[in-house]
């Protein structure tokens, strides 16, 4: 007595996508018992549902954003000249070359807080339109401050800054922490957190690429607190996140 | 190049959420994506398909450049065949909560990308193969294994163990 073929899921597979040869195909169909055309059905049932969640997926998709025009000289440790593209896109394609080149420009030569301010010139408000609740906000804080190895999770809130997002950058193979705010007239602000050893410093006001900022550091952390021509409440708010942090 | 990326560009970005299985960090990839792209446009050869070259370049990117970041920060390294990814985003942007993706959110990273490209952008197993450099025979078992996760069986198999 001759037992009945078996075949694997992979060859149901095939059959089922019209990739299997044609000796297996026929296999398969001279051998079509009650079980394997369960097996069958049961292979082929949950992958429409798969391509209609696809589907709604692709319409949902952003609009394509405008292209700046990229010129890169050399290779990793290039500089970006961002032409006259929105500044979301240009933002964030800049953003990203520079990810890509692998730190936050850190062959460049400029000193971290000046690259930092740098890439925060291209925010613009709608660069940071979206506002988070305030569990994801706790959530991002949190991951980053293990990331920092500095405890975020109590960040104060600060009058006129509502905070928008935190991400992790890099520079020069050290972690750096950007948190995003945008004040109540829709001027972006960033909180720039590196995590290098160093010397202490106290807080100091200054402005850097036009843009009101403070810095301060501790013996293992760089702040600096950067965004818009209010001198006076860039002071307040790195007073009270320097005590804070 | 440049004039075909309007017409794949939601491809491209659907592609990278379901690679990535989250919002934020597709559009992360498909920026750094469409940099590359940008960087090497005079490489891609006309006569090929751009979205497969995209597609090879998404997933080199994500590969070799982003996972492991993003990973480090969903709180510790997860072997790559066990990412079902719920663990790990808990954000608002992982297409993993809620019902809505439920389908797509049963299978890990290999195996939704291996379905995206052979059952919803329609490519030959050789195709598929190709984009993502890897066997024939691999896209195959990987389809297999998708199959059996999305089937009714394997609900009544959870439904079980819960």
């Amino acid at each position: 007595m001759t037992h009945p073929r078996e075949f694997s899921d992979e060859e149901l597979t095939a059959f089922l996508d019209g990739e299997a040869e044609e000796a297996l195909s026929t296999a398969i169909t001279s051998a079509l018992t009650p079980d394997l055309k369960l097996r069958l059905a049961n292979l082929s049932t949950g992958v429409d549902a798969f391509r209609a969640e696809a589907d709604s997926l692709l319409a949902s998709a952003p609009p394509f954003p405008d292209l700046p025009d990229i010129d890169v000289a050399g290779p990793s440790n290039s500089r970006f000249w961002v032409g006259a593209g929105s500044g979301v896109v240009a933002a964030g394609l800049v953003a990203s070359a520079i990810w890509l080149a692998g730190t936050f420009g850190g062959t460049s030569g400029e000193p971290w807080h000046v690259q930092v301010a740098n890439y925060h010139d291209l925010y613009t408000p709608a660069t940071l339109a979206k506002k988070p609740g305030a569990t994801q906000r706790t959530e991002e804080l949190t991951r980053l401050g293990t990331e920092i190895r500095r405890d975020l999770s109590s960040l104060p809130d600060v009058d006129r800054l509502n905070y928008c997002r935190a991400q992790p950058l890099g520079f020069a193979g050290d972690t750096l922490i950007q948190i995003a705010f945008i004040s109540d007239q829709g001027v972006p602000f960033a909180l720039c957190i590196l995590q290098k050893d160093g010397e202490p410093s106290a807080l100091k006001a200054t402005t850097i690429r036009g843009m009101a900022a403070a810095t301060w550091s501790d013996r293992t952390h760089r702040f600096i607190l950067i965004g818009g021509a209010d001198q006076p409440l860039i002071n307040a708010a790195a007073n009270v996140f320097s005590k804070a942090l | 190049m440049r004039a075909g990326l309007p017409e794949v560009y939601p491809r491209l970005w659907r592609y990278a959420v379901v690679m990535t299985g989250n919002r934020d960090w597709a559009d992360d990839l498909v920026q750094a994506t469409m940099v590359r792209a940008l960087k090497k446009a005079d490489l891609f050869d006309p006569k090929t398909h751009l979205d497969r070259w995209l597609f090879r370049m998404a997933q080199r990117v994500w590969l070799n450049e982003l996972r492991s970041r993003k990973i480090r920060l969903g709180g510790g390294l997860v072997a790559a065949e066990d990412l079902t990814d719920s663990t790990l985003h808990t954000s608002e942007a992982n297409i993993f909560t809620g019902q809505v993706l439920s389908h797509i959110a049963r299978l890990p990273e290999a195996q939704r990308i291996a379905v995206l490209l052979v059952y919803v952008e329609g490519y030959s197993y050789a195709d598929a193969a190709e984009t993502l450099d890897i066997p024939i025979g691999t896209v195959m078992s990987r389809l297999a294994a998708a199959r059996k996760k999305l089937s009714p069986l394997a609900d009544e198999e959870t439904g079980a163990a819960g």
